[in-house]
């Protein structure tokens, strides 16, 4: 990290904030400005063609929050949230940002904090970085967020039919369309209602409301027959769930 | 004086229910001592209709012992016990002379006297704990009302805070506008500085008021809007088409503050592209309807606070007036509406109506 001056992506969806960040950037000791971005989506793309050491991030934000932003993102960057929210304060400390910008804020403040986000970088060392990720993720969403190199998908849970685990990826399965996110499958099950959700088998989640009819197969081997046509096995602890919720 | 005087119907129903029993102590007389049913009902009557006023006297002693408070339970006792001899030996007397004067019945029996007087002393001491039962109803409807009456000065106080406050988050943003325009464009800062200025000026001018005009509503409105426009630049375009007669409407002030926010809040800032929010106001037959739509994205996450900005404009609406008032709001596609129709009623004087306070509450 040393020898080269940070270089830190502008993300705010309004241009006279972008406009002052860059304005104060400009004098903060050994500091470059790697973009601007007015939305979440031009944020990812931008980190996908070129990593930035830290990311200058504005919470509210037009379809990808900040939050969003930094979960598509993944632990590369260092964080730093400005807003005039003060309410965010402590999801920002559980999901390790190096610091929480008040708008309005002043120059010394915000190259004290690229300076903070520079001595992170340092000694992070690529160790725990994924503590973000799951921190992030240990609340209830309503919609899941895919990140396909710089493309976002946003898959509303209400329209997830089935989710399949394949190492350590999960295929969701929404709309005729299969996407792939790097998340444990039961992460992805912490995440959704369980009283829509079911783990009816190690690798295999399903919407409830997407399941047409549960069929046995073979003695102790049944499959749930889901609306698309598709065939899930169910595991003998999956259907004890499944009956669980069905309550029958 | 007792509640039951001065209420003409119930008390006549109180007094027939004494002439009830003063026609079964004409049955015992009758039956059992041998008067004429003529007699017995001349003398009964009278003096079972005349207890029953007497009775109501209890109210007093009641009142005078309460069952809550320093009383103990044997001065209460005492007290309704000597009334209740003193008033039914009266009574006996007085039947008696009554008797002796209408009907001749001079001598009465030791034991009929006797009855007479116990139950004379039973009727007054019922009369009393029936008067205990009603003042507790009455204090507990006393209290209730109270209660009602408490919660709805908490309600005006906490609508007038409600409307008092400009979303300091809006301060802080433009705040922050003003800092990054004094930069590079330092005269832009200066007129944002003096527009934020004279918005909030105007707005506790307005907030100080019962009712304003629509058209200095609709123009705070604009300030509010041309402020949130440098903020948002080409993103957030700015419709408003108020009618000549509806900017004459008397509207309480602040009413729109809140769709607005929301309009920008919920609608335009949650798109990428932006949006149109507008603001249109027409009179006809007697009522104006003002509408507040706005551009919004159906799949964006609801931001946290939706629905207590609307649930307080209802409110205000409310209880600015009552029945003729309503209120609308339903998205289509991927536009807001929340319509508002208020009676047509002029306000002449508007801010300059100092004497038009809102702390002047009758």
């Amino acid at each position: 990290m040393t020898g080269r001056p940070l270089r830190v992506l502008v993300v705010d969806d309004e241009a006279l904030a972008r406009q002052v960040a860059v304005e104060y950037l400009a004098s903060c000791d050994d500091v470059v400005v790697a973009g601007e971005c007015a939305n979440g989506y031009e944020a990812i793309k931008a980190v996908s063609d070129d990593m930035p050491d830290v990311l200058l991030l504005d919470v509210q934000m037009p379809k990808l929050s900040g939050f969003d932003v930094l979960e598509l993102v993944g632990p590369g960057p260092a964080v730093i949230f400005a807003t005039a929210h003060d309410e965010f304060a402590l999801k920002a400390f559980e999901v390790h940002a190096v610091d929480y910008l008040m708008k309005p804020f002043s120059q010394a403040r915000l190259c004290d904090a690229v300076a903070r986000a520079r001595q992170r970088l340092l000694t992070r060392g690529g160790a725990g970085t994924d503590g973000l990720r799951t921190a992030l993720r240990a609340v209830r969403t309503e919609r899941l967020l895919v990140r396909d190199g710089g493309k976002v998908f946003i898959v509303p849970v209400e329209t997830l039919e089935y989710a399949q685990a394949q190492d350590d990826y999960v295929l969701l399965r929404s709309q005729g369309r299969s996407l792939l996110k790097e998340q444990p499958i039961s992460s992805l099950e912490a995440q959704l209602d369980p009283a829509k959700f079911v783990r009816i088998h190690r690798s295999w989640l399903i919407s409830l409301a997407h399941l047409v009819r549960v069929e046995l197969e073979a003695k102790d081997r049944r499959v749930a027959v889901l609306q698309d046509g598709t065939r899930v096995p169910i595991s003998r602890s999956g259907h004890q769930r499944l009956q669980d919720v069905l309550g029958d | 004086m007792h509640p039951l005087l001065g209420r003409i119907a119930p008390l006549l129903a109180y007094l027939g229910l004494w002439a009830t029993l003063g026609g079964g102590v004409a049955l015992v007389l009758t039956l059992r001592d041998g008067w004429t049913p003529g007699d017995a009902l001349l003398v009964a009557l009278p003096i079972c209709v005349a207890y029953g006023l007497v009775c109501l006297a209890a109210w007093y002693v009641c009142r005078a012992s309460p069952l809550t408070g320093a009383s103990t339970v044997g001065r209460v006792l005492l007290a309704h016990g000597a009334a209740a001899a003193f008033t039914s030996t009266v009574w006996v007397a007085l039947a008696q002379a009554w008797s002796f004067t209408v009907a001749r019945h001079g001598g009465w029996s030791r034991d009929t006297t006797l009855q007479l007087f116990i139950a004379g002393v039973l009727l007054f001491l019922l009369s009393s704990a029936l008067h205990y039962v009603f003042i507790a109803l009455e204090a507990q409807e006393a209290s209730r009302r109270q209660a009602l009456e408490l919660a709805v000065l908490a309600r005006e106080a906490e609508l007038r805070a409600l409307r008092a406050q400009v979303n300091p988050h809006f301060l802080f943003n433009s705040l922050h506008s003003i800092g990054a325009l004094a930069g590079a464009r330092p005269a832009q800062a200066r007129d944002m500085a003096i527009a934020l200025g004279e918005f909030l000026r105007h707005s506790l001018r307005l907030g100080g008021l019962t009712s304003v005009p629509l058209r200095q509503e609709v123009d705070l409105m604009a300030q509010y809007l041309a402020i949130e426009q440098v903020r948002f630049g080409d993103r957030l375009q700015v419709r408003i088409d108020v009618s000549d007669e509806a900017g004459t409407c008397a509207v309480p002030p602040l009413l729109l503050q809140p769709l607005v926010e929301n309009a920008i809040k919920h609608g335009v800032a949650g798109m990428i592209e932006g949006g149109l929010v507008s603001l249109v106001a027409t009179c006809e037959a007697g009522e104006c309807r003002i509408e507040v739509h706005n551009a919004y994205d159906p799949e964006a996450q609801p931001r946290a606070g939706t629905g207590t900005g609307l649930r307080n404009v209802r409110d205000r609406l409310a209880v600015h007036y009552g029945g003729p008032a309503r209120f609308e709001a339903a998205s289509r596609d991927d536009r807001f509406t929340v319509v508002l129709w208020c009676p047509w009623q002029v306000e002449e004087s508007g801010v300059s109506n100092a004497g038009h306070r809102r702390e002047e509450r009758a």
